[in-house]
C-alpha cells in the first residue's frame, strides 16, 4: 500500500482493524506499530505517520485502545498503547464481519458461469 | 452512548487545555522519529543517514498534527476560532479593502432589509392581541367578483354573534375620529376613535392597564351614562398617567357628548385597524352605539348597510375551516332573511398580508423587492470582484498554506470564513439601515406608520447577508485553492473567457446604469430651476392675487350680497381690472367638471380641471384666445370658455365656439377657445374648463403686480365692504415655488439612487482594474525592470477595463438621451439634451472613474521589479 496523503474512509476502517489486531498480541508504541504491521503483513502494509497518529488518537479517544508513557529498550521515553476490554470486544465484531465479508466476496470472484 | 460521552468529555478536555494535548502529541513524534532512526541505525545505517532517512520517512511534522488534531468535533470549533481571529487580522490589515466591502454589501443588505421590515410590519406582523392565530376575520365575498372581500353589515355581525358555535367570541368595529374636550369644554386633542362592540378587548385578550373594557350594557342606544376606553398613549401624554382616571368625564365630538372614562388599554396596544396605526393609533374606544353621536359625519343608520369590521376568537379545539362552514351556512341563512345577494364567507388570519386588498400592496413590494434584490446581487457581484483580485493577492499565502500541509477544504473555509466576518457586519449595518431608512423614506412620503425592525427582520438581515457570502465568496476561494495554481506558485492565473466577458457586460451595464440615473437626476435638478424662469403661458411673474374668505356662519344670501358688493366696488375703483377667479393659477386643486358634448351620452364625460375665470381675469393674465373670447359676465347666459386641449377632446379639429357642451350634466355654450398654457401645473397642459365664477365662500381676485400700491388699496377697499372678509394676498410666482419645493423630493431621490448606483459601479470598476493588476503583476514588474515608463504600464492596465467602461458610457449616453425625452414633462421646456445637466452628471462619474483607476493604477507602478524578478 502506497503511502497517501489522506487515509481514506475504507482504510481507516481496515487500518483500526489492523492496529487493534497488532495491539491485541502485546503493547506497542507509535513506531513499534508501524513496524509490526509491515513485518506481518510482510511489507504490503507500509502505514505512515500521518495515517498511524489519527488512527491512535481515535482509538484512544474512543476508549478502545489505552496509552502509558513508558521507557523503551533503548531507555527512552514512549508512549505504549494496549488493548481495552471495549478494544477486545470491538476487535472481535471486526474480525467476524471482515471473514463473513472476505469469504463473501471470495466466492463471488471464484464464481464461475457453471456453478449458476 | 458511553463513546459519544467519551467524544464529548475529551473534545471538552482539547478545548480546555490544547497546550497539554499538543506537547504530548510533538513528545510523541519525537519518540516515534527516534525509534525509527535507532531501528536503522541497528540495521546498519550511520546515524546521519538514519536521521535523515527517518525524516524523509516521516515527512511533514506539521502535517502529521494537522491530521491528528484534526481528529474529534472539538477540531471544528477550534478550527473555526482560530480562522475568525486570522480573518479580524487579516481584514483590519487591509482596512479599505474590508471597509469598501461591508459598506457596499451594507447598503445593499440594508435597502433589502428596509424594504423587508416595511413589508413585515404592514403585511406579516399578525395582530397584537393574546394568541393571534385563533383570531380569525371573516370577510363576504360579492357576487360576480371573485377577488372581492368586503365588510360584512351590522345585523350580520349581530346574526352570527347570536348563532355561531364554533366561535367562543365576536367582536365588531367601526373607525372614527372626533374632537376631544376636558369635562369643562376646554379643546385637547383631535383623535382616533374605535366604535366597538361589547367585550371587544375580552374576546381578543387585551388586558386593561387600568379599570375596565367595554361590557354589552355599555354598548346599548340611549344608555345613560356613555363610557369610553382611552389608549395607554393618551392616558400617558394627555393624563399625565393619572393614576384615578377612571371615573373622569371627558367630552368627544361636534356634540360635547360627556363619557366616562371606564378603563385604559395596557401599554403598548395600538388598536387593530391597519390604517390606524400611526404610532399614537386608536385613542379612544367607545361603545359602537354611541360612535354616530361622537362622529362626523355619521353614517350609515340602516344596519344592513352598515358595513363593520368583524373578527371572532375560535371556541377551543375549533379549526378555522370548521368555523368557516358553519359561519357560511349561518350567512346563507342571514342573507336570504334580509334578501340580500353574496357569495359566502372567507375567514382569513389576522396578518395583513391574507386579508384583502393587500393584494395590489403585495405585487408593490414584490417589484421593488426584486429591483431592490438586483441591486444586492451587482453588489455581490463587485465584492466578489474584490474578492477574486485579493484572493490573487494572497496566492502566494494561500500556495503555502496548501504546501505545508493544510486541506484545501480547510484553505476554503477559512477564506469563507473572512467572508462571513465580512457580511455579518454588513448585516448589522443593513439592519442599522432598516431603523433609520424606513422612517426617512415614510416621513417624506408622508405616510405615518411606525416601522420597528424585529427579531425576524434581524434574522432576515443575517440570511441575506449569509446568502450573498455564498454569492461573493465562494467561487474565488474554489478557484484560489485549486491544485494546479497551488502547486505552480508562479503561474499567470485567470479566469476563463466566458466569466471575463460576463463580468465585461456586467461592468458595463453598470456604468450605463449610474450614468443614466446621475443624467436623470441632473436634468431633473435643471428642470426645477428652469422652472423660474420658463414660460408658462400666461403672466406668472406679474400677476399678484387675493384670497377672498367669508366665514360660514349665517344665511348663504349675506355672502351672495357680500360677493356682488365686492365686484361692483373694484369695477367702480380705479384698481380696476381685476379679474375674479374660483382658483388662482398654478393650483393643482382636484376641483374638476366632467364635460361632454351635449349629442354625446354619459360615458364620453371628460375630467377636466374647472377653473371658473372671469373676463377680466383672461386679460390680467395674458391669456390670447385662438377663437371666440371670453364668456359672458352673466352666470345665467351659461357660457364657458375652454382651452385647446378640451376643444380638441371636444371636437377634434371642427371650430368649438357655440357648440353646446354639458359640464356635470349642465348645458353650456361655449364662447371661446383659449390658448393652450401651463395653468395648473408647470409642465403639464391640462383640458381646462373656465366659466364665469360664482358666488362662493372662498374666491380669488387677480391684478397686475407692478402697480406698488394696490395691495394696500385693495385692503382698505374690502375692509370697508365687509369686516369679516378676510384677505391673503400672494404673488401667483410663490405657487411656483410650492411646485418646486414638491418636486425637490423627486429629484433628490433621483440623485441619491444615482449616487448609489454610482458607488456601485466605482466599485465594480475599481474590483476588476485591481484584479487586472494583480494578475498582471509579474508582467508589470518584468516591463518595469526592462525600463518600461510608469505611463506605459498605466495605460497597458486601462486596456483592462477599456472596453466595459467605454461601451457602458456609449450605452448610458443612448440611454440617457433617450430618457431625457421620457422626463420632459418634469422638465418644464429645459431641452432634454441640457448640456449643464450632463455636465453635472458628468463629475462625479468622472470623480469616481479616477478613484476607481488611480487607486490600483498606483499599487501597479509599485510593483517592485526586483521582487518579481527573484521570483521568477
Amino acid at each position: 500500500m502506497r503511502p497517501t496523503d489522506r487515509p481514506s474512509a475504507l482504510v481507516q476502517g481496515t487500518l483500526d482493524m489492523l492496529i487493534l489486531k497488532t495491539l491485541d498480541l502485546q503493547p506497542l508504541h507509535g513506531y513499534g506499530i508501524g513496524v509490526r504491521l509491515d513485518q506481518i503483513s510482510r511489507g504490503v502494509f507500509q502505514v505512515n505517520a500521518g495515517s498511524l497518529f489519527p488512527a491512535l488518537r481515535r482509538l484512544e479517544r474512543d476508549g478502545l485502545i489505552e496509552g502509558k508513557w513508558r521507557a523503551t529498550a533503548n531507555n527512552r521515553r514512549a508512549k505504549w498503547y494496549a488493548l481495552t476490554a471495549a478494544g477486545r470486544r470491538r476487535l472481535k465484531a471486526h474480525t467476524r464481519e471482515w471473514e463473513t465479508q472476505t469469504s463473501a466476496i471470495a466466492l463471488i470472484l471464484r464464481a464461475k458461469a457453471g456453478d449458476l | 452512548m458511553k463513546v459519544v460521552l467519551r467524544r464529548v468529555v475529551a473534545g471538552l478536555k482539547a478545548l480546555v487545555a490544547p497546550s497539554r494535548l499538543n506537547s504530548e502529541l510533538d513528545e510523541e513524534l519525537q519518540a516515534y522519529l527516534d525509534a525509527s532512526i535507532e531501528a536503522k541505525v541497528a540495521g546498519g545505517m550511520s546515524r546521519d543517514r538514519a536521521t535523515r532517512r527517518a525524516r524523509a520517512e516521516l515527512g511533514s511534522t506539521a502535517a502529521v498534527k494537522e491530521y491528528t488534531r484534526s481528529i474529534g468535533w472539538e477540531a471544528s470549533v477550534g478550527a473555526l476560532w482560530q480562522d475568525a481571529r486570522y480573518a479580524l487580522r487579516g481584514l483590519r490589515k487591509h482596512r479599505g479593502f474590508s471597509a469598501t466591502v461591508i459598506v457596499t454589501l451594507g447598503l445593499g443588505i440594508g435597502l433589502n432589509v428596509s424594504l423587508f421590515s416595511i413589508f413585515n410590519t404592514l403585511a406579516l406582523r399578525p395582530w397584537d392581541v393574546r394568541d393571534p392565530g385563533t383570531v380569525v376575520v371573516p370577510f363576504a365575498r360579492p357576487v360576480g367578483n371573485r377577488t372581492a372581500r368586503n365588510a360584512l353589515p351590522l345585523a350580520e355581525f349581530q346574526y352570527l354573534k347570536e348563532q355561531s358555535r364554533t366561535l367562543a367570541g365576536l367582536i365588531a368595529w367601526e373607525p372614527g375620529a372626533a374632537r376631544l374636550y376636558g369635562e369643562n369644554g376646554s379643546e385637547l386633542t383631535h383623535v382616533q376613535l374605535l366604535g366597538v362592540s361589547a367585550g371587544f378587548f375580552d374576546v381578543l385578550g387585551v388586558d386593561m392597564a387600568q379599570g375596565r373594557g367595554i361590557l354589552a350594557s355599555d354598548d346599548q342606544r340611549g344608555a345613560p351614562n356613555p363610557v369610553a376606553v382611552i389608549s395607554h398613549g393618551l392616558w400617558r401624554n394627555l393624563f399625565a398617567g393619572d393614576a384615578s382616571i377612571v371615573g373622569r368625564i371627558i367630552r368627544i365630538g361636534v356634540a360635547r357628548t360627556a363619557v366616562t372614562i371606564v378603563g385604559v388599554s395596557r401599554r403598548g396596544f395600538a388598536g387593530i385597524v391597519p390604517e390606524a396605526d400611526d404610532g399614537a393609533g386608536i385613542a379612544v374606544y367607545v361603545p359602537q352605539s354611541l360612535i354616530d353621536q361622537v362622529d362626523s359625519p355619521p353614517g350609515e343608520q340602516d344596519s344592513v348597510k352598515r358595513l363593520v369590521g368583524v373578527a371572532g376568537r375560535l371556541a377551543p379545539g375549533i379549526s378555522r375551516q370548521a368555523s368557516e362552514t358553519e359561519l357560511n351556512v349561518l350567512d346563507r341563512q342571514f342573507r336570504t332573511s334580509v334578501s340580500l345577494d353574496g357569495n359566502g364567507l372567507v375567514l382569513t388570519g389576522t396578518r395583513a398580508i391574507g386579508q384583502p386588498g393587500e393584494i395590489d400592496g403585495t405585487a408593490i413590494f414584490a417589484g421593488f423587492g426584486a429591483a431592490l434584490l438586483l441591486v444586492l446581487l451587482l453588489a455581490c457581484a463587485n465584492v466578489g470582484n474584490l474578492q477574486l483580485a485579493r484572493t490573487l493577492a494572497r496566492r502566494r499565502e494561500i500556495a503555502v498554506r496548501l504546501s505545508l500541509g493544510a486541506s484545501r477544504g480547510r484553505v476554503i473555509r477559512q477564506l469563507l470564513t473572512e467572508a462571513v466576518c465580512l457580511s455579518l457586519a454588513a448585516s448589522m449595518i443593513g439592519f442599522g439601515l432598516a431603523w433609520i431608512l424606513p422612517r426617512l423614506i415614510l416621513s417624506l412620503l408622508d405616510e405615518e406608520i411606525n416601522v420597528s425592525p424585529d427579531a425576524t427582520v434581524l434574522t432576515f438581515a443575517v440570511v441575506l447577508g449569509l446568502t450573498s457570502t455564498m454569492l461573493f465568496a465562494l467561487a474565488p476561494a474554489v478557484q484560489a485553492t485549486r491544485a494546479r495554481q497551488a502547486l505552480i506558485l508562479h503561474s499567470r492565473s485567470g479566469i476563463d473567457r466566458h466569466g471575463r466577458r460576463l463580468r465585461s457586460l456586467l461592468l458595463a451595464s453598470q456604468v450605463a446604469l449610474s450614468m443614466t440615473l446621475l443624467i436623470g437626476a441632473g436634468l431633473l435638478t435643471r428642470g426645477l430651476a428652469h422652472v423660474r424662469s420658463a414660460d408658462l403661458g400666461f403672466d406668472a411673474h406679474g400677476t399678484t392675487y387675493a384670497q377672498l374668505t367669508l366665514p360660514l356662519e349665517g344665511p348663504r344670501s349675506e355672502r351672495v350680497a357680500v360677493f356682488h358688493r365686492v365686484d361692483a366696488a373694484l369695477r367702480g375703483s380705479d384698481l380696476w381690472p381685476v379679474g375674479q377667479a374660483g382658483l388662482p393659477p398654478l393650483s393643482e386643486s382636484p376641483f374638476i367638471a366632467r364635460v361632454r358634448r351635449s349629442d354625446e351620452t354619459e360615458e364620453w364625460n371628460r375630467l377636466t380641471f374647472a377653473r371658473p375665470l372671469s373676463a377680466a381675469s383672461f386679460e390680467i393674465l395674458g391669456l390670447s384666445f385662438v377663437a371666440g373670447g371670453p364668456a359672458s359676465e352673466n352666470p345665467d347666459a351659461k357660457q364657458a370658455v375652454i382651452n385647446q386641449t378640451l376643444a380638441g377632446m371636444l371636437f377634434g379639429a371642427e371650430a368649438a365656439v357655440g357648440r353646446s357642451v354639458l359640464a356635470d350634466e349642465e348645458p353650456y355654450t361655449v364662447s371661446g377657445v383659449v390658448r393652450d398654457s401651463y395653468f395648473t401645473t408647470p409642465g403639464e397642459v391640462a383640458p381646462l374648463f373656465h366659466r364665469a365664477p360664482t358666488p362662493s365662500s372662498t374666491w380669488f381676485l387677480l391684478f397686475k403686480s407692478h402697480r406698488p400700491d394696490t395691495a394696500r388699496q385693495l385692503r382698505t377697499l374690502l375692509a370697508g365692504i365687509d369686516s369679516r372678509l378676510q384677505v391673503r394676498i400672494a404673488p401667483v410666482a410663490a405657487n411656483i415655488e410650492a411646485v418646486i419645493e414638491e418636486r425637490r423630493t423627486a429629484a433628490s431621490l433621483a440623485w441619491a439612487i444615482g449616487a448609489l448606483g454610482l458607488a456601485l459601479a466605482t466599485i465594480g470598476v475599481f474590483g476588476v482594474f485591481a484584479y487586472g493588476v494583480e494578475e498582471r503583476r509579474r508582467e508589470i514588474g518584468i516591463r518595469l525592470a526592462l525600463g518600461a515608463r510608469s505611463h506605459d504600464i498605466v495605460r497597458t492596465m486601462f486596456a483592462v477595463t477599456r472596453w466595459s467602461v467605454g461601451g457602458g458610457l456609449a450605452a448610458g449616453l443612448l440611454l440617457s438621451v433617450s430618457g431625457g425625452f421620457v422626463l420632459r414633462s418634469y422638465l418644464f421646456g429645459l431641452t432634454p439634451l441640457d448640456p449643464a445637466a450632463y455636465l453635472m452628471a458628468s463629475l462625479p462619474l468622472c470623480l469616481a472613474g479616477a478613484l476607481a483607476t488611480i487607486v490600483p493604477a498606483r499599487r501597479a507602478l509599485r510593483v517592485d521589479p526586483a521582487v518579481t524578478l527573484k521570483c521568477e
